[in-house]
């Protein structure tokens, strides 16, 4: 690789990583919502916060402080809520960790999940300990890796690279790229939602009239299979299924 | 003598006969089995076309505004009278009468083939009663009294209450009376009731009644009413169609008649009930209570918990049961007296009918969660239901008995500023008793909804490490050619060498070093020429050079000034006297373009 090469991807990494100019602005509304906050006006503090996400930008500290806010002002779903997309941004943070665990014991509904095996439970808390701009990251990485191998030990031939090493670098990279699309499924393919109003009833379908199977309350959340006018027919961890308002849930 | 025969026991040359029927006038015939009928009752209209029937329109039916008039079906027969063979289609109808009195029928009509056909007219008398004079609104027995008896079926309905309250149960009943032989299933329609909300009180009841000394199978349908509105409010016609044996025929007594009996399809016919009212009355003012919110009945309320003593934010199950008779659905939820002590979540409700000789009643179970914020002596009281009884007419209520129950201190801390209580059955990690502290610094701010696997910048990174190793790779082709490929190798070479040579000219025209100049310029030329064609630049002569560029198809121009430029630098370079500065310039120009030529045109 020449050097001209070299410095354009440096530019490239700078870009994809710079904050944007246009965000600047919106520090400030972060630091004025931080001080409501302290000052105990929580209802001024989310509005402040909100204002970034209006601008259409968002953060793990962000989201965290604002579910640190909605709880406080009672709005357990809402909680849950920003505390789950902060996760999804940092999801080795300890503090949204801590709080996310610590709300979750205030909110109604206690769903019990069928039990899983150890192989299933490892591959879950990988992919919960990762978020998906990372593992990205990790196949790009094994992706360059693998080119460098190629470049210098079979075209080149500058050192001899043992085609095991090579090898393996394919195989890792395979499975980053497999690992991508999992996370990519999981955290944008597949639309999760949290109850936002206190009560919500669960039907048997899309409609007034049908039977209400169960009362769900704030904070649960679930799965959305699809949609119809006015509601979504949601899957529950536990497979349980039905539909609900949309009003009364946010997409996460 | 008239004889019919039925399409199975016909022969076959009679069927070809019937085939060979000619394409004679149509005529049609209309007929009504009965001309006086009674409000209620039903008259069968027959349209009999006879003549060439294939192929025919639907036939148009005078306007009779006094009657709803229903498509019975049509039947087709071969008839052969005194041996001439006939084919006819007969359409029926069922009339219904909407009021009394007597109306011509008028005559129906079909258009075969442009040509209009008209049937004869008829008179048809509605009276109030059935057939003979009856009161306009005859009680049930008396209709039975008078109908039973004669007629083979029959329909009738009733309420158990005339004058009810609203959301009281009236019990519908519709009985169907038979005496004869019925050859379809009966169809049934049921009453149009849109002021009342309705529920079927299964199952159908089948016995055998007596009636004016016939014996009659009679189907009951039993439908609990609920009035939604007070006023008289109107409950509509049962109807039900039946296929009976066609009596007409049966007294024919020809020899064919035993076909008839296994062959006849049947006649269809319709009865229909009367039409009922019911006088709804609004629930008395006098007595109503503000805690009345609806239920009409008579009801129990009782309550239970599942357990009497617990911990602080333990979760307790209040389970209140409403049962009785009555439209259980429509009952609201009891309120809940006040619990300062517990924070109450709904969890369930969950209602039960049922019926028990014909009163519709069941339960209505509501679930509550209460969680015990303080601990202490707690006592949930009575709740209460308020409810009419429309036997009675008076409001009652019933209540709960008081639950007492005992609340323990827990283990789990009193929380600080938190709008919520912790649910029994979590484990409560004990060093978290609030969420943690909101964070001071922003971090990296990121555009919602951005995915960096879709973002360009991202792909076009992706996309370098490929392009280096395919540019590695075509660049370790073009040097391995360079090595292996001689001609190849001196091609690539020839400019820099030149190139190189004209630098050394140069530095040898400012040192005005005339020899070694046009040795220079000379070595360039034929050097370039060698390489560009790999070929030996030793005893290269300017001959061979003139020879080599004709064959290499170079412009005349271009030829010209090569040739010539060799030749100035031989001269100059045996001369071995240095020319005119300016001449050395010109040739060193010519030098120039030469060797730029050749490199680009060859």
């Amino acid at each position: 690789m020449t050097g001209l090469t070299v410095r354009v991807i440096f530019v490239l990494i700078l870009l994809m990583t710079a904050v944007p100019s246009a965000a600047g602005g919106l520090d400030y509304n972060f630091e004025q919502g931080n001080k409501h906050y302290t000052a105990g006006d929580y209802p001024k503090a989310i509005e402040e916060y909100q204002k970034i996400i209006a601008g259409g930008y968002q953060s793990a500290a962000l989201y965290y402080n604002l579910g640190n806010a909605y709880f406080r002002q009672g709005q357990l779903g809402q909680a849950i809520m920003n505390y789950t997309r902060a996760r999804r941004l940092a999801p080795r943070d300890d503090d949204i960790k801590a709080n996310l665990e610590f709300v979750r014991q205030f909110a109604i509904d206690k769903i019990e999940v069928t039990q899983e095996t150890i192989l299933l439970d490892y591959v879950n808390r990988f992919f919960d300990s990762f978020s998906l701009t990372e593992i990205t990251w990790l196949a790009a990485f094994l992706y360059i890796v693998t080119a460098v191998m190629v470049l210098i030990g079979y075209v080149y031939r500058w050192y001899r690279v043992p085609t095991p090493a090579l090898i393996l670098a394919l195989a890792l990279f395979s499975v980053a790229v497999i690992f991508t699309a999992a996370k990519l499924d999981r955290d944008v393919l597949t639309r999760k939602a949290v109850v936002l109003a206190q009560q919500a009833e669960v039907k048997s379908g899309p409609g007034e009239d049908f039977n209400s199977k169960f009362t769900a309350h704030a904070g649960l959340t679930f799965t959305i299979e699809r949609e119809e006018p006015g509601y979504y027919q949601v899957d529950f961890e536990n497979r349980l299924k039905g539909w609900i308002l949309k009003s009364v849930a946010a997409e996460i | 003598m008239k004889c019919k025969v039925a399409w199975l026991a016909a022969f076959p040359a009679l069927i070809l006969s019937a085939m060979a029927f000619g394409q004679g006038d149509l005529t049609i015939q209309m007929s009504l089995d009965r001309s006086t009928i009674g409000m209620g009752e039903s008259a069968l209209l027959s349209l009999s076309v006879s003549g060439n029937t294939q192929n025919l329109p639907e036939p148009n039916l005078p306007p009779l505004p006094q009657f709803e008039i229903f498509s019975s079906g049509n039947s087709t027969s071969i008839q052969v009278i005194n041996g001439v063979v006939s084919s006819s289609m007969t359409y029926n109808y069922m009339l219904f009468p909407k009021k009394e009195g007597t109306f011509p029928i008028r005559a129906a009509s079909m258009v075969v083939n442009g040509k209009r056909y008209e049937s004869n007219e008829l008179t048809i008398t509605v009276s109030a009663g059935g057939a003979g004079s009856r009161p306009a609104e005859p009680s049930e027995e008396q209709s039975i009294d008078e109908k039973g008896g004669e007629r083979d079926v029959f329909l009738t309905a009733e309420v158990d209450n005339k004058s009810a309250y609203v959301d009281e149960q009236v019990t519908l009943r519709i009985k169907f009376f038979r005496a004869i032989k019925i050859l379809s299933t009966p169809e049934y329609d049921a009453p149009q009731t849109p002021d009342f909300w309705t529920q079927d009180i299964p199952p159908q009841k089948q016995y055998y009644q007596v009636v004016n000394g016939r014996s009659y199978l009679v189907t009951e349908v039993r439908t609990a009413l609920f009035p939604t509105k007070p006023g008289i409010l109107k409950i509509g016609v049962a109807r039900v169609t039946v296929t009976v044996p066609d009596r007409s025929r049966q007294r024919t007594r020809d020899p064919f008649s035993l076909f008839d009996d296994v062959f006849s399809q049947g006649r269809q016919m319709s009865v229909q009930s009367q039409l009922l009212s019911v006088n709804v009355r609004t629930l008395p003012v006098e007595g109503k209570t503000s805690q009345f919110s609806g239920g009409v009945g008579s009801y129990q309320i009782s309550a239970e918990v599942d357990k009497t003593e617990v911990q602080v934010n333990e979760a307790i199950t209040l389970t209140v049961k409403i049962t009785g008779q009555g439209n259980v659905k429509s009952i609201p939820e009891p309120t809940l007296p006040a619990m300062d002590g517990f924070r109450v979540e709904k969890a369930s409700s969950d209602f039960k009918m049922t019926n028990q000789d014909e009163k519709l009643g069941g339960s209505k179970t509501y679930e509550y969660l209460l969680i015990p914020r303080i601990p202490g002596y707690q006592k949930v009281a009575s709740i209460v239901l308020n409810y009419f009884d429309p036997d009675k007419g008076i409001y009652k209520t019933t209540s709960t008995e008081p639950i007492e129950l005992m609340v323990n201190q827990g283990e789990a801390a009193a929380a600080a500023d938190i709008p919520y209580n912790m649910v029994a059955g979590q484990t409560i990690n004990l060093k978290e008793t609030d969420i943690r502290f909101i964070k001071a610094e922003n971090g990296h701010l990121s555009r919602r909804g951005h995915i960096l696997l879709t973002s360009p910048l991202f792909l076009i990174f992706l996309a370098l490490p490929l392009m280096a190793v395919l540019g590695g790779f075509i660049d370790i082709q073009r040097k391995h050619r360079l090595q292996s490929d001689v001609a190849y190798a001196r091609r690539r070479r020839a400019a820099s060498e030149a190139k190189r040579r004209l630098k050394m000219a140069e530095k040898h025209l400012k040192e005005n070093n005339g020899s070694a100049f046009y040795g220079e310029l000379s070595a360039a030329a034929f050097q370039f020429i060698a390489d560009k064609f790999n070929i030996s630049a030793q005893g290269l002569t300017s001959d061979g050079v003139r020879d080599l560029l004709i064959q290499k198809g170079a412009p005349t121009e271009l030829l010209g000034e090569t040739l010539d430029l060799i030749l100035q630098a031989d001269f100059g370079r045996f001369a071995g006297k240095a020319g005119a500065e300016n001449n050395m310039h010109a040739l060193f120009e010519q030098a120039h373009r030469v060797i730029i030529g050749l490199g680009e045109r060859l």
